[in-house]
């Protein structure tokens, strides 16, 4: 089976004033994403995951290195347009990631739009058919996202995402400022449509027991480096890595332990 | 909360007066003694003589009558001065915003040339070339007031373009025409409603002074500059010919400002959250968004009763 | 009885003498908002001298509130209508802005979530340090310099001597919150706030923090309010619990009490909710249904009736409700306005 996508040896450089002052975000990284698959990047800050999981669907540029999807490399325009047309991402803000003056139904159809799917009647249904796979209601649609809370807008940015059909969505630290009862209502989505659609989830976060719960799979990421890359009960029964063992052991346990 | 409420109050009276004042510049000659109409028995009578409230110039010619038609072509040019300017900035503003970078790059040389560019000498270059009418006077004051509003909607749409709806937007598919047009241009909408009564006010003064240099309106069409320079020579005797049409002025400035800033908080107090310091210390959680119903799902509707 | 009184009434057997902070009553409300309900609705608890209280909420819960509330530094249009706060013995309420002052920084200090809003990148932390002593008496050179220095060592500051020159801006957001807490704590204050101050750390950095707030805490004697939504967090920091819910205060006890034997629905929904090293997929997380209510439009009588999986329509009007006992701990309570028939005790009013 071939990876939808995939990245070889991504090297991310930040030009400082001097040689060495150059920051090196991302140092010879590969990552390969298959059919429903459900993989975690976990990393604090600085570790690289956010830059990797954004040049992945080339919202960032790449100093080295070369992304693939569907076993072709991607160069051009098109090739972008392709490739964003099988992966989805959404951001971490849902407080920005919304055009304040648009409506939440517009916002979700412009994707369509532009790709001249459908017809505006057929366009309408899919809209309202997205809101409902993320528990929201159709009729929410012509509200403007200053209406919904933050983990609701969430789930408008996940039903942008999904009315294209992508196989694979990449999440970046999504229910990161989100209540906890909150996030596990995004959770249990991902969860639920993971399941049903068989969608593949790339899974960016700093919180461990979140990927723990989500993800087969996982990759732990520190300065710029994959540490470790393995399936996730693995990682937590042997972790092989030193930095794995101590991102482990400073995780608040509570008290099950 | 009195913000709002400020704002609003503002913004009626400034509305209000710039209606009257719009009113009064087209219909009141139609009222008035003929602003060109000499009487040289009757020279240079301070306010309230009879029949002349505002006094007589040195030919005898209402003073009144001459303020009010000089608002007519005074507010006139401000205004077809100030949508030119702002629609040549607000082009030039996108284009200094475009991803494209040469493009950006010359646009923004373009502005900085502008805006070096004293307004008064490239007024006397122009004049000197082509000769003063009103419409030199219109061009001129668009090649004065376009840098502004580029620079405005140019910091906006750099500003726009790096937020995250942009980028999602790009991930959909969109083109830069299509964000442009759809999702930062609307953005731009509220800035420019602000500046433009602002640069109306800028235009009114420009109009004066060229009109004072001798660079704007020709006598004996009446203009607010052209009184005032009109009136110069008799600043010790005749106060009235030149402090008159400087309160006109200023007080018409203080209206368009007015304006600007009642829209400005207007605009500010729709964005602003009402409750926006609840805001919880989680990145943005929202602790009490707004005080209205928010369509939530689950929820079974409000059941607040008076304790 | 309302929840002021019964919880009083139970309290009272505990030492108030040793109780660095009382509240009582604390009633938070908008300001010309007639009809909604309150941020923070009669909101009691004590914390003594030594221990950690975890104060645990979502968004919504006034949770955020009530530190600025002990501060008496509300933002415009919020106003506390009723209520009592003694930090060390001192009217919070009715002391004059100047005896605030002094009390600020000094009895009762407060770390935020953000460190950066606590310093100004144009001084350096010796600067910071030296301020804040100043602020509060009169110091020679050589004992300000001192004091910065045994500060920044006891929250465990690398090499101080030298990197005390630095500007917060060339330090990681884990240094500039151990500067932040040493400029809470440099004038040895009663009382600490800390108001979810590793939600922007990393997770190892943060390790770092709450072990720091807890050895403080002990060998200061202080009493230390900890904000957090963070169910983990607050477990390994807090002796004891209290639960809020849209302004309410819904459970209390001893952190093993409320974490492990949860009572309240709101608290069982909360915990069943949040992720730990033993979730997955085969123990789904149980997210509670429907959304929390706007600030304001919390329905009257139990907060939580709108989500409550147990709602008994009858038992969750707004009567007066007593707080349930565990009888296993009597430190641990909750507020449920349903009246169980369980083993437990019904305080009568």
């Amino acid at each position: 089976m071939q990876p939808v996508i995939e990245a070889r040896n991504i090297v991310k450089r930040y030009l400082g004033r001097s040689r060495s002052a150059d920051v090196l975000a991302l140092n010879d990284v590969s990552i390969e994403v298959n059919p429903g698959d459900t993989l975690g990047i976990v990393g604090e800050s600085g570790s690289g995951k956010s830059t990797l999981s954004r040049i992945l669907v080339g919202v960032e540029s790449r100093t080295g290195g070369a992304v693939f999807h569907n076993g072709e490399e991607v160069s051009s325009r098109a090739d972008w347009s392709a490739l964003r047309r099988d992966v989805q991402y959404i951001f971490q803000d849902p407080y920005m990631s919304l055009a304040p003056h648009l409506t939440v139904g517009e916002s979700i159809v412009d994707g369509l739009e532009i790709r001249g799917l459908g017809t505006p009647a057929e366009r309408r249904t899919r809209v309202a058919q997205s809101l409902e796979l993320v528990g929201l209601r159709s009729k929410d649609a012509n509200l403007y996202p200053s209406s919904f809370s933050g983990g609701q807008r969430q789930r408008v940015c996940i039903a942008r995402a999904l009315i294209l059909d992508p196989k694979v969505m990449i999440c970046d630290e999504i229910v990161s400022g989100l209540d906890v009862s909150v996030q596990a209502q995004i959770l249990n989505l991902l969860v639920e449509l993971h399941e049903r659609e068989d969608l593949g989830i790339v899974f960016v976060s700093h919180d461990l027991r979140v990927v723990k719960y989500l993800c087969r799979r996982l990759m732990v990421m520190s300065g710029g480096k994959v540490v470790e890359a393995n399936d996730t009960e693995s990682v937590f029964r042997s972790p092989q890595d030193d930095y794995t063992r101590h991102l482990i052991d400073c995780v608040p346990k509570g008290v099950e332990e | 909360m009195k913000q709002p409420e400020k704002g609003n109050a503002l913004l009626t009276v400034s509305a209000t007066a710039f209606a009257l004042l719009l009113m009064v510049a087209f219909v009141g000659p139609f009222f008035l003694v003929d602003p060109i109409q000499q009487d040289l028995r009757h020279v240079l009578e301070p306010p309230l003589s009879p029949n002349h409230l505002l006094g007589t110039d040195a030919l005898g010619r209402d003073v009144l009558s001459r303020l009010v038609s000089g608002a007519r072509i005074s507010l006139l040019v401000a205004l077809v001065g100030m949508m030119g300017s702002i629609l040549l900035g607000t082009i030039f503003g996108f284009t200094s915003g475009t991803k494209f970078k040469p493009l950006a790059w010359l646009s923004d040389r373009l502005i900085d040339m502008q805006m070096a560019f004293p307004y008064v000498l490239l007024a006397i270059v122009i004049v000197a070339a082509v000769g003063p009418s009103i419409p030199v006077l219109i061009v001129l004051m668009i090649l004065a007031g376009w840098p502004s509003a580029a620079r405005v909607t140019r910091s906006i749409v750099l500003g726009e373009r790096a937020k995250d709806y942009v980028r999602a937007a790009e991930l959909v598919g969109a083109n830069q025409l299509r964000i442009l047009t759809r999702y930062i241009g609307p953005t731009v909408v509220p800035a420019i409603l602000v500046i433009a009564p602002l640069q109306a006010a800028a235009m009114i003064v420009m109009e004066a002074t060229l009109s004072f240099l001798g660079l704007g309106v020709q006598p004996p069409t009446p203009s607010w500059g052209g009184i005032l320079l009109e009136g110069k020579p008799y600043l010790r005797d005749a106060w009235w010919l030149t402090t008159l049409p400087g309160l006109t002025i200023a007080l018409t400035c203080a209206v368009l400002i007015g304006l600007g800033q009642g829209i400005s908080a207007k605009l500010t107090g729709n964005r602003r959250r009402r409750v926006d310091v609840l805001r919880d210390p989680l990145q943005g959680e929202d602790s009490g968004e707004k005080i209205q119903p928010s369509q939530e799902k689950g929820h079974p509707g409000r059941s607040v009763e008076r304790k | 009885m309302n929840r002021n009184q019964a919880s009083e009434a139970i309290s009272s057997d505990a030492e108030p003498a040793g109780d660095l902070l009382v509240v009582e009553g604390l009633t938070i409300e908008l300001e010309n908002s007639p009809g909604a309900s309150p941020i923070v609705q009669d909101m009691s608890f004590r914390v003594a001298a030594g221990e950690v209280v975890g104060l645990v909420g979502e968004s919504g819960s006034g949770k955020s509130l009530i530190g600025l509330a002990l501060l008496n530094l509300l933002p415009d249009g919020v106003i506390i209508t009723s209520g009592k706060i003694l930090a060390n013995g001192l009217d919070v309420l009715t002391a004059d802005e100047e005896t605030l002052r002094k009390m600020r920084g000094a009895t009762l200090a407060t770390v935020f979530q953000d460190p950066g809003a606590a310093l100004n990148n144009t001084r350096t932390v010796r600067q910071h340090l030296a301020g804040v002593l100043q602020a509060h008496g009169r110091f020679s050179r050589q004992e300000v310099r001192e004091r910065s220095l045994q500060a920044l060592n006891s929250v465990g500051f690398p090499n101080p001597a030298a990197r005390c020159r630095s500007y917060p801006f060339q330090l990681s957001g884990g240094l500039r919150q151990r500067v932040a807490i040493a400029m809470a704590l440099i004038n040895n204050p009663k009382v600490l706030i800390a108001d979810e101050p590793t939600t922007s750390l990393d997770v190892s950095v943060q390790k770092g923090i709450l072990e720091l707030v807890r050895r403080r805490t002990i060998e200061n004697h202080l009493g230390c309010l900890f904000v957090s939504h963070d169910l983990g967090v607050i477990s390994e920091v807090a002796d004891r619990v209290i639960v809020m819910y849209a302004g309410q205060k819904v459970e209390e006890g001893p952190a093993l009490s409320v974490l492990t034997r949860p009572q309240h629905p709101y608290t069982v929904g909360l915990i069943a909710s949040a992720p730990t090293m033993s979730s997955n997929l085969a123990n789904p997380l149980r997210p509670i249904p429907g959304t929390i209510p706007p600030v304001g439009e919390a329905p009257s009588g139990c907060a939580f009736q709108t989500r409550c999986p147990q709602l008994t329509k009858e038992l969750c009007s707004p009567l007066d409700p007593g707080w349930t006992i565990d009888p296993d701990d009597s430190s641990h309570r909750w507020f449920c306005y349903r009246q169980p028939k369980l083993k437990s005790r019904r305080k009568e009013s």
